[in-house]
């Protein structure tokens, strides 16, 4: 059919000068288990450092350690196929992604819905003010802990299209973080809960976008020198 | 994802009789023998889906030696159980992806690509529709994505599902796209021919 074209000598070159053995990246879930451990030590600092939401018996364990798992399992599939993505012909395209996000969002509102059936909660005198900033930098910052795992995890798969991998990667992390923060916070009121945590939500998942424009960015930039000096 | 095709693609003059799989292995392992036979493999076959996606010749060998480069990049991310075939094509549809967002660069070869038409591989179903070179101009009037579906699945032998892997859709989707693509393919030749 077609003429094998001749090997060019720089990409020769490139290949020799880096032919270490590679081992082969383990699955995305396996990857995603990696930050599943992540989940227990952010739950033992959200213990030791701040006091459990005092409505835990009211919400009975389903609506409290059950919506925990619920969430946290949650947010692993998220970086599980945020993972895949990064995988040349692994990767879900745009619309799996944007469906995948609103799953994810659809999830979080429902828990908080639930929650607040079963329980009233802390009530505070202005659920879009109280508190607001507060939970949503901690869980923001809960959350970046372990959207720096798996951004790592990205970078390794030397991916050309970052920015989807790592918008998943964003929303992931969030809904995990949310799931352990969610045992701390009293409030149940939906202004407080969808505009502040889904906020933080929010946040996590566009700083994972942004982190992954940056890498595709930087990818591009290289090519583009590269091309360059091939045109002379 | 079958190796099927690759057992099938055994036994090219620079395979020498071992797969696909059986050569990124090798690969994985630093031997770099096996980088220039899956080179002397694909190399040609991804430089004629590089030329249907680009209708430039000249831009499709700058993006060939792009994959090349991200295949070796990214080596460690091929599973073996999966189609090598499907991974390293989906490395050079993300190649020409990111090189079209250079609109520098997109310009400039667009302006190339309608004086240039290079010799792209045609569909073995539409070489009865037309001169060869009726097919390849209708063909470069296909929206890229059918085009790409096309191309990938009656030119290069890929399954839907591999094409549906390198496009990011389902292998249906992939399936649907290459469909319609021959509809407007047969469509366009039609209008051509009267």
């Amino acid at each position: 059919m077609e003429t094998t074209p001749r090997l060019p000598e720089a990409l020769r070159r490139a290949v020799r000068e880096d032919l270490r053995p590679v081992r082969p990246l383990a699955s995305p879930a396996r990857r995603a288990l990696a930050v599943l451990a992540w989940a227990p030590a952010a739950l033992a600092a959200v213990v030791a450092l701040l006091p459990l939401r005092p409505d835990l018996p009211a919400l009975g364990w389903a609506l409290s350690w059950g919506v925990l798992l619920v969430e946290v399992a949650a947010g692993a599939g998220l970086v599980a196929l945020a993972l895949a993505a990064t995988i040349p012909g692994r990767g879900p395209g745009r619309e799996r992604i944007a469906l995948t996000l609103a799953l994810a969002l659809v999830l979080f509102a429902s828990l908080a819905a639930l929650a607040r059936r079963a329980s009233p909660g802390l009530t505070v005198p202005d659920p879009l003010v109280t508190k607001g900033a507060t939970c949503m930098t901690l869980e923001t910052v809960l959350g970046f802990t372990a959207l720096a795992v798996v951004f790592a995890l990205i970078v390794r798969a030397a991916p050309l299209r970052a920015a989807g991998a790592a918008l998943l990667a964003g929303a992931g992390t969030g809904l995990m973080a949310e799931g352990i923060f969610r045992l701390h916070c009293p409030i149940t009121d939906l202004r407080h809960v969808l505009v502040w945590h889904g906020g933080a939500l929010v946040v996590l998942a566009l700083s994972g976008l942004a982190l992954g424009a940056v890498l595709e960015r930087r990818a591009r930039a290289r090519m583009d020198e590269r091309l360059a000096g091939r045109s002379g | 994802m079958s190796n099927g095709l690759e057992r099938e693609t055994r036994g090219g003059a620079a395979g020498a009789g071992r797969s696909l799989t059986d050569l990124m292995v090798a690969y994985q392992r630093g031997d770099e023998t096996a980088f220039e036979r899956l080179y002397g493999e694909l190399a040609g076959p991804v430089l004629g889906y590089l030329r249907s996606l680009t209708r430039s010749a000249a831009r499709a060998d700058d993006l060939l030696q792009e994959t090349f480069f991200h295949v070796h990049r990214a080596r460690h991310t091929y599973d073996p159980g999966r189609s090598a075939k499907a991974w390293v094509y989906a490395i050079a549809h993300n190649v020409f992806l990111m090189s079209c967002r250079s609109a520098r660069r997109l310009s400039r070869h667009e302006e190339l690509a309608e004086e240039e038409l290079p010799d792209v591989p045609v569909p073995p179903e539409a070489e009865s529709l037309g001169t060869r070179d009726l097919v390849r101009r209708a063909l470069a009037r296909l929206p890229v994505d059918k085009r790409e579906a096309l191309v990938l699945h009656h030119v290069h032998g890929l399954s839907f599902q591999e094409v549906g892997a390198v496009q990011g859709v389902s292998g249906m989707a992939a399936k649907l796209r290459s469909h319609r693509g021959m509809v407007e393919l047969r469509a366009l030749l039609k209008d051509a021919g009267r």
